[in-house]
């Protein structure tokens, strides 16, 4: 995107819907004014890169007037006459292009949805607060809201009747956007149901995939959902069904009461919502909602939004990047492009000719096509989709109508297979170890010894670095096989990684993380199979090369800091989590630490403890409660067992039995030491 | 060092009487504590950020901190420190949004996330007067509230 921007600081914003807009495809929904600093070649990133994604833009919106009059000629040919059913259409089309501009700017965080005063009083919540949402919250920004300013201190539930009315929702829209012999009505009805459904399904769908924020889903059984739908009476002739909304509601506030049965009585439980007979009912019932207007108030129509906001209850600021509102209009409208007068970037959700698969959606993924001005050593194609991430660090081809050398370099990161062997590493210790005891190993009698069926496969993946020969049958060891099994009972760790970096898979391995800092894990990326990739994540852990932190992706850990460099990234990290909170969980810090400074965990615990003992932070551990939302933040360390024998332990980092041995350590509360 | 720092009070409001100890041996009156002046804090703000960084114009500078400060000075009774006299805040706010010199886009005192060799930039204009509008939004129509900026 940035390189299609070029030199351009102002560009037109405009949205488009393949059906509707049959008149003039693309509507104009304000000007992008790029602020990027003009000191960028100080810096090693590109400014213009940097003010895409730092938020460091300023959106106008164009007046109610005009937008009016603009979605009028999308909609249709000036000389066309009107039923009055058709003109009541085209009304329900101009109040729904409004008001679907309020929900997409809340839900990116432009602008905040404006909560009843009485709740704001406690907002951020210092003890633990469950949200259960309805229908209303998610498409109006308000989850959103919680999920970065309010959570982990709010946890969010969503009652299954909410994915229901948005399935319901897109199933409108499909129908009437599907329907064989479409009248003007239902075109332009179908436009206030794609701007409805698809923008909220895909709130749900970033806030399972595309944030830390952990979903509660409480059990629901069919019977109270059955009766759930009914006929549509505005849209008659397409049979369409709509939900019962008191029956939703009751649900939802159903939801609220059967958990705050489970939990203790000061635990609070609030229904989120902008629904004002939901919460009267919440309120009649004795409980508390916590009750937003997205309407009436604050409107995002002819002002001028920006990318860089203050945080409401911290003293920093937040920021909403480009792309973030570019893939969000275009999957609310279809299409979304920025216009400048020598390019266009284009980004597409959905087209009549564009496939879907469930992962573009996990991996934010959607169709982009551009012009630019001009790209170094490349050309770029007029014409031809590829799929395009709204952080744009990773971009993966598909069956892109572009050729390779026709691909801007800096936007594809093609993996190719780096192994295919499958080996276990506590099994390859042990074979290093019988190894180099032995000197030499018969392949058939150490297969039957070892119990291992693949032994050639440990076999290859170590005489591709050196340690070992094949003779016939037998193996016979290197002088470096030694080395290793030295280093592997003394804990050596950096010896281990330095004999490690001999193997060339290995070495390859080491290179994309190094080259691309994070990449994605095994199921995102076919670079290696999961059973390859689970001994390769493994090794770079225990050689304290790498981490893997899920839903992030593998990266590099490599870094040993000067104990003051370290204290003082410690406190950084630290701060940057506590947003608020004294305590943060300690998992969350030590991945912190490898995310922003390359610190692997087992650095960071010596480092922490030299830290402390030097006099430069304190650090106090909070432990009571077992954090088992994260079972699946795994770090895997080389340690010796009981017996004094080298093995490897699996820790679970956000359990608290990691950090500091033999002491809870689930949170953690870090401060400069005064001196 | 933050130089900025807007709260909002609402009256208290306590089912108790409230009072505090008085030196003994003092002129003290007992009867110049009036509990039904206790004010509360109901919100709080303190950007790191100086809120008028982007103004460069130093009349313009000079207007705006007269605007918010002096306004809303802590010596300023509860009533005069009401929400309408921040709407007129926000209307030059809003004014100023479309002036290019009077939203300047600066370097903060905040790292960037996505390059830790840059600071981060903003309109402190622009995004002052979105955080003013949602606090006037939020708690414009509840009776008795004031605000303080220091």
């Amino acid at each position: 995107m940035a390189a299609t921007i070029g030199d351009c600081r102002t560009l037109r914003l405009e949205v488009s819907e393949d059906k509707c807009f049959a008149a003039s495809p693309w509507l104009p929904v304000g000007t992008i004014d790029l602020h990027p600093s003009t000191i960028g070649e100080l810096t090693q990133s590109d400014p213009i890169i940097t003010a895409i994604r730092s938020g460091q833009f300023s959106w106008t919106l164009p007046s109610t007037d005009q937008l009016s009059s603009d979605l009028k000629t999308c909609l249709y040919h000036s000389s066309r006459k009107f039923t009055d059913k058709e003109l009541a259409a085209i009304g329900k089309a101009e109040k729904a292009l409004f008001e679907a501009l309020q929900d997409i700017t809340r839900r990116l965080l432009l602008l905040l949805p404006i909560f009843d005063p009485g709740i704001i009083c406690d907002m951020p919540f210092r003890t633990p607060s469950t949200l259960i949402l309805d229908t209303s919250a998610v498409k109006q920004g308000a989850l959103d809201f919680a999920c970065r300013f309010l959570y982990p201190m709010a946890r969010i539930k969503v009652p299954a009747v909410v994915p229901v009315e948005i399935l319901n929702m897109a199933d409108r829209f499909l129908s009437l956007r599907r329907k064989s012999s479409p009248t003007f009505q239902s075109v332009v009805n179908s436009l206030s149901e794609h701007l409805d459904s698809q923008g909220t399904q895909r709130a749900l769908l970033r806030l399972e995939w595309h944030s830390d924020i952990e979903v509660e889903r409480p059990m629901v059984g069919p019977d109270p959902l059955r009766a759930i739908f009914k006929p549509d009476s505005e849209i008659t002739e397409t049979s369409l069904s709509v939900v019962q909304r008191s029956l939703a509601d009751r649900l939802v506030f159903e939801s609220a009461r059967e958990h705050k049965a489970q939990l203790s009585p000061d635990h609070k439980v609030c229904v989120l919502t902008s629904d004002q007979g939901l919460a009267r009912m919440v309120l009649a019932e004795g409980m508390v909602p916590i009750y937003f207007d997205a309407r009436k108030t604050a409107n995002p129509i002819g002002k001028k939004l920006t990318g860089t906001l203050f945080h409401p209850f911290t003293t920093q600021l937040y920021t909403v990047s480009l792309t973030d509102v570019l893939w969000e209009l275009a999957t609310c409208f279809g299409s979304a492009r920025l216009v400048h007068k020598d390019g266009e970037f284009q980004v597409t959700a959905m087209a009549d000719d564009l496939h879907w698969f469930p992962y573009q959606s996990r991996e934010n993924l959607l169709w982009c096509r551009w012009t630019a001005p001009v790209v170094p050593t490349h050309s770029i194609a007029e014409k031809g989709f590829i799929h395009a991430t709204a952080e744009e660090d990773i971009v993966v081809e598909t069956e892109a109508t572009v050729s390779e050398p026709s691909m801007p370099s800096h936007s594809v990161l093609a993996f190719k297979r780096i192994s295919s062997l499958v080996i276990s590493v506590p099994m390859l210790l042990r074979f290093v170890e019988q190894l180099s005891r032995n000197g030499t190993m018969n392949i058939a009698t150490a297969k039957e010894n070892l119990g291992i069926t693949s032994l050639t496969e440990y076999a290859s993946f170590l005489r591709s670095g050196g340690f070992l020969i094949k003779r016939g049958e037998e193996l016979v060891k290197e002088p470096l096989l030694d080395d290793l099994q030295t280093a592997i009972t003394t804990l050596n760790i950096s010896g281990i990684a330095l004999l490690l970096m001999r193997i060339p898979t290995f070495i390859e391995f080491m290179e994309l993380l190094t080259r691309h800092q994070r990449v994605p894990e095994w199921d995102s990326a076919p670079y290696m199979r999961r059973s390859t990739f689970n001994a390769y994540k493994v090794l770079s852990e225990i050689s304290i090369l790498a981490l893997t932190i899920p839903g992030k992706g593998i990266c590099i850990t490599g870094i040993h800091p000067t104990v003051e460099q370290f204290s003082n990234e410690a406190i950084i990290a630290y701060q940057t989590l506590s947003q608020g909170d004294q305590w943060v969980l300690t998992g969350a810090w030590l991945e912190e630490l490898a995310l922003r400074f390359e610190y692997h965990p087992v650095t960071t615990r010596h480092m922490l403890q030299w830290a402390h003992e030097s006099g430069l932070v304190e650090r106090y551990y909070e432990g009571s409660t077992i954090e088992t939302r994260f079972e699946d933040h795994k770090l895997a360390v080389l340690e010796r067992d009981e017996d004094g024998s080298p093995t490897v332990r699996v820790y679970r980092l956000y359990h608290g039995d990691f950090l500091y041995g033999g002491r809870a350590s689930v949170r953690i509360q870090i401060e400069r030491k005064r001196q | 060092m933050n130089t900025f720092r807007l709260t909002v009070w609402h009256p208290f409001r306590s089912d108790r009487d409230l009072h505090y100890p008085m030196t003994v041996g003092t002129t003290e009156d007992p009867q110049t504590f009036i509990s039904a002046k206790l004010q509360e804090v109901v919100y709080s703000w303190s950007p790191e950020q100086d809120v008028l960084a982007g103004i460069t114009d130093e009349p313009l500078r000079a207007e705006l901190r007269t605007l918010l400060f002096s306004s809303f000075a802590a010596s300023l009774s509860p009533q005069q420190r009401n929400f309408g006299k921040l709407a007129e805040v926000i209307e030059r706010l809003e004014q100023l949004t479309n002036e290019e010199t009077a939203c300047n886009w600066t370097d903060t005192v905040q790292t960037d996330n996505f390059d830790e060799d840059s600071s981060l930039r903003c309109s402190p204009t622009i995004a002052l007067y979105h955080h003013l509008h949602w606090l006037l939004e939020v708690f414009g129509n509840v009776p008795g509230l004031s605000v303080m900026i220091r």
